[in-house]
């Protein structure tokens, strides 16, 4: 396990250093330069060649292309991400801020989406071909067809305009902000995400439990004296949990997505909205820093679910070793 | 920002993302310190106020250069002042300053500033703080987008070239005085230097110039001397003030005031559910937001012009003829009425309100006489045009769909581009492009931001004229009104400007819009034509 844990690291180091190149050849073959961007047309008329030229010397513009990447690499592998041309002030600053909204918001929003689908999975396996089961491949069909800014959109107008239970947007509210209200901004948001989750993943939850509970071994288990939920949680739900923690893990960059959306909808000030609106204003700095943190997300997350995997079932893990 | 999606003020461009995007009272929340100061956030007699923008940015200096989507301005309303400021009908008002005078030969402007002023931590503010503002915003070693306020100023040359470090021509003969002194009459001085935000010398007068962008001062402002005082920011949520106690103008109503960041639809669901007291709207959104219980609609009229600014170093636009032209292929009244709800009217200069004059051609919707003049100027049918749409603002999408729909119904073959930002700033330095609509500076506080737009000799990218058009009758007459200080006798020189743009056409005159506001539970708000000067009155406004 720990050679493949090793070679998987070695690939995925690999993967960065060539993602970091082309991200950073994209945005240096976009058209302009960011000095451009940085001072208005008006304002650059206004200053003088010699302090334009400053400012180029102060972003490290007047350096050949590749100087500028080894630069850059080497800065941002001791933690330094670059100035945000907007803020004029630290990456790693602008993204650590963002950084702890998200966290919470992705978390909150893949737990709920993890038990909402083993819910509607198990009762749609254990009741394939009811109406039960139909009623629900439905609902999770048309939650799939349906854009999280709508859902979200539909959220707010039923449970903060028309009800009035919850607040609109926002991760608190104006005054002291306790975590009952924190709790009641988030609400929202997270089960948009974890809807958009559960929506499919109950697909295979259900997929996955349908083939075990068909399986010999259960038969054989519930003919020794097992009882049925001993069987269905002990054995069944066990071994169809391997193909649904590998689909979890790749959920993670439609969660990402997904948060893009969300987030800006729901005022949340996390990654997601930093994304869109660092795209918007081509605030490069911003966006290479969040290209690569989300490139080791999902590697890192593709990694845990592969080990994760291995731990739950024994025959995957020994594959791996060798 | 790039050029074509500005608002200016004076010779300056200023809070762009308000111009642009329909999502005004262009406040930044994107990055900012979570740094937050005591006693913020409490509830008193005039209840919490919550205003909603739509644009994410940054919390910078007032004096920064990273103003890409215009933010900064926005930002600094809240707690910033300058010893002049704008008033809703975009006019200039005495704030730090009890009253200016400029001498008549319009070279020495003095500014009489109010006794027994302090800063929100209490601390005096005299002449010491104006001067040492005016040094800073001066001086390019402090990234100062300001730089250019001062050109006029004595001694300004010195401290660009960094010889000095101060202006010789502003002096302080006591702390109750500044006398600003220019090479030439420059009736200008007065908007370009009034409203200038004030920085606080007591806390910064010990950082370099080079080192003042970098004070952690501005990521946690925590003293000013506007209406309200910085307590706390959430990046991309919200920013938290609490009143000022020693404002000038007295302690506001409300006891704190809250900037949130939501998308457009979403903040007129809290608008309903009363989560929000005040935010801009589109003109589409008027008629629904009007059925509201509760809610009041209000509008004033932008003191900018959107207007078509045509390439006029092309051969194919130089003809004014041409340009004449698609002014009368263009049906203003149709966008108007139709796009934007009637929430504008039609422009035919770019100047606005008293400079505009009476007996301009108002350059009726006639695709007959539009045709006829591109026969007489030998345009070319054949010829094919781009039509470059700035931005992601739905409006101006949909006027821009309108103009080459009417463009192309008298023979003008425009196609629409949608370019970056970076792509259009490299097609704007090439001269490669061909039009583009965009909002014209703001001129209703200082007229003579239009010479910047249009003057000979402010060509782009050395100057702010990126149509390149050139008419040196129109820069002569403005040139007078610049050195002119009798007001009746600038007056009448604009309107001599006015009418012979009126005639040149430099750039296509759209319409001027309308800058409409929703708001509920909010009492003391009046609508600015210029999103940025609601601060003039905010400190009488109060909630519930």
């Amino acid at each position: 396990m720990l050679a493949f844990i090793t070679r998987r690291l070695v690939a995925c180091a690999v993967s960065l250093f060539v993602i970091s190149i082309v991200v950073f050849a994209l945005t240096r073959l976009t058209p302009g330069n960011p000095v451009d961007l940085m001072i208005s047309p008006s304002q650059a008329s206004a200053s003088t060649p010699a302090y334009l030229e400053l400012m180029r010397h102060r972003l490290g513009l007047d350096r050949p292309e590749y100087v500028q990447y080894v630069i850059w690499i080497g800065n941002t592998l001791r933690g330094d991400l670059g100035i945000s041309y907007v803020s004029g002030t630290s990456v790693s600053g602008v993204i650590a801020t963002r950084f702890g909204p998200t966290l919470l918001l992705m978390g909150t929003g893949l737990i709920i989406g993890i038990l909402l689908a083993c819910g509607f999975g198990l009762v749609s396996a254990m009741r394939a071909g009811t109406w039960a089961d139909h009623v629900i491949t439905f609902a999770t069909l048309t939650l799939v067809s349906i854009p999280s800014f709508f859902v979200s959109i539909l959220l707010i107008e039923v449970f903060a305009v028309n009800l009035g239970w919850l607040p609109t947007a926002g991760m608190s509210g104006s005054g002291a902000a306790g975590l009952a209200d924190q709790i009641r901004h988030l609400i929202l948001p997270a089960v948009t995400l974890g809807l958009a989750t559960a929506a499919w993943l109950a697909r295979y939850v259900r997929a996955s439990l349908v083939s075990e509970l068909s399986s010999d071994y259960l038969l054989t288990a519930l003919a020794k004296g097992a009882s049925p939920a001993r069987a269905l949680l002990r054995h069944a739900v066990r071994n169809a949990l391997g193909p649904v923690i590998t689909v979890i893990a790749l959920a993670v960059p439609s969660l990402i997505a997904g948060s893009a959306f969300v987030e800006t909808i729901f005022a949340w000030p996390g990654l997601g909205q930093l994304a869109v609106s660092s795209a918007t204003s081509e605030d490069y700095p911003v966006i290479i820093a969040l290209v690569l943190m989300v490139a080791v997300a999902v590697m890192t997350s593709n990694l845990a679910g592969e080990v994760a995997q291995a731990i739950a079932d024994p025959r995957i893990g020994a594959s791996r070793a060798r | 920002m790039t050029s074509i999606c500005k608002r200016r003020v004076r010779r300056q461009r200023r809070a762009a993302a308000a111009g642009c995007a329909a999502s005004v009272l262009a406040i930044a929340l994107g990055a900012c310190s979570t740094q937050a100061a005591s006693g913020g956030g409490t509830s008193g007699a005039g209840g919490t106020i919550n205003l909603a923008v739509f644009n994410t940015g940054s919390v910078t200096p007032p004096f920064s250069e990273l103003d890409i989507n215009g933010q900064v301005t926005g930002i600094s309303n809240v707690e910033n002042i300058g010893l002049l400021k704008e008033t809703p009908d975009s006019k200039l008002a005495p704030a730090l300053a009890s009253s200016y005078s400029l001498s008549q030969d319009g070279k020495t402007l003095t500014f009489h500033l109010r006794k027994n002023l302090k800063w929100s931590d209490g601390a005096p503010f005299t002449s010491r703080d104006v001067l040492y503002t005016y040094n800073q915003l001066a001086n390019p070693k402090t990234t100062s987008a300001w730089v250019g306020q001062f050109s006029t100023v004595v001694g300004d040359q010195a401290v660009v070239s960094g010889a000095a470090t101060t202006l010789s021509g502003i002096t302080a003969p006591d702390p109750y005085t500044v006398v600003v002194a220019s090479t030439t009459p420059d009736a200008s001085l007065i908007p370009a230097l009034g409203p200038l935000y004030m920085m606080p010398a007591h806390i910064l007068s010990g950082t370099p110039a080079a080192k003042l962008s970098d004070s952690q001062f501005f990521a946690s402002p925590t003293v000013s001397m506007g209406p309200y005082v910085f307590v706390k920011c959430v990046a991309g949520s919200y920013i938290q003030y609490k009143a000022n106690p020693h404002y000038y103008g007295g302690k506001p109503a409300a006891s704190s005031l809250y900037i949130r960041y939501m998308t457009s639809d979403v903040a007129l669901a809290a608008l309903k559910t009363g989560e929000i007291n005040l935010t801009q709207i589109d003109p589409s959104d008027v008629s629904t937001v009007q059925e509201m219980p509760g809610v009041h609609v209000t509008s004033a009229l932008d003191p900018i012009v959107y207007q078509l600014v045509v390439n006029n170093s092309k051969r194919q636009f130089s003809d004014p003829r041409v340009r004449q032209a698609m002014e009368y292929a263009i049906d203003r009244s149709a966008i108007i009425s139709r796009i934007l709800n009637g929430q504008a009217t039609p422009a035919n200069t770019i100047f606005v309100g008293d400079e505009i004059p009476a007996g301009l051609n108002p350059y009726p919707y006639d695709p007959a006489k539009a045709k006829s003049l591109l026969a007489a100027a030998g345009w070319n049918p054949a010829t094919q045009v781009s039509l470059i749409l700035e931005g992601n603002d739905q409006t101006r999408a949909l006027v821009t769909d309108v103009v080459q729909s009417d463009l192309r119904a008298v023979g003008i073959q425009a196609s629409i581009t949608s370019p970056s930002n970076a792509q259009l700033i490299a097609e704007l330095g090439k001269l490669s492009w061909d039009m583009f609509i965009s909002t014209g500076p703001d001129v209703a506080l200082d007229p003579n931001s239009a010479s910047t737009e249009f003057g000979c000799d402010s060509f782009y990218p050395g100057g702010d004229n990126v149509s390149h058009f050139c008419d040196k009758s129109w820069d002569s007459v403005m040139k007078q009104a610049l050195a002119t200080v009798d007001s009746a006798q600038r007056l009448d020189l604009y309107h001599q400007a006015a009418t012979i743009e009126n005639k040149d056409v430099p750039a296509v005159w759209l319409y001027d819009p309308k800058t409409i506001y929703a708001y509920r539970d909010l009492s003391g708000f009046t609508a600015a034509g210029d999103p940025n000067n609601i601060n003039s009155t905010m400190a009488l406004w109060s909630a519930g």
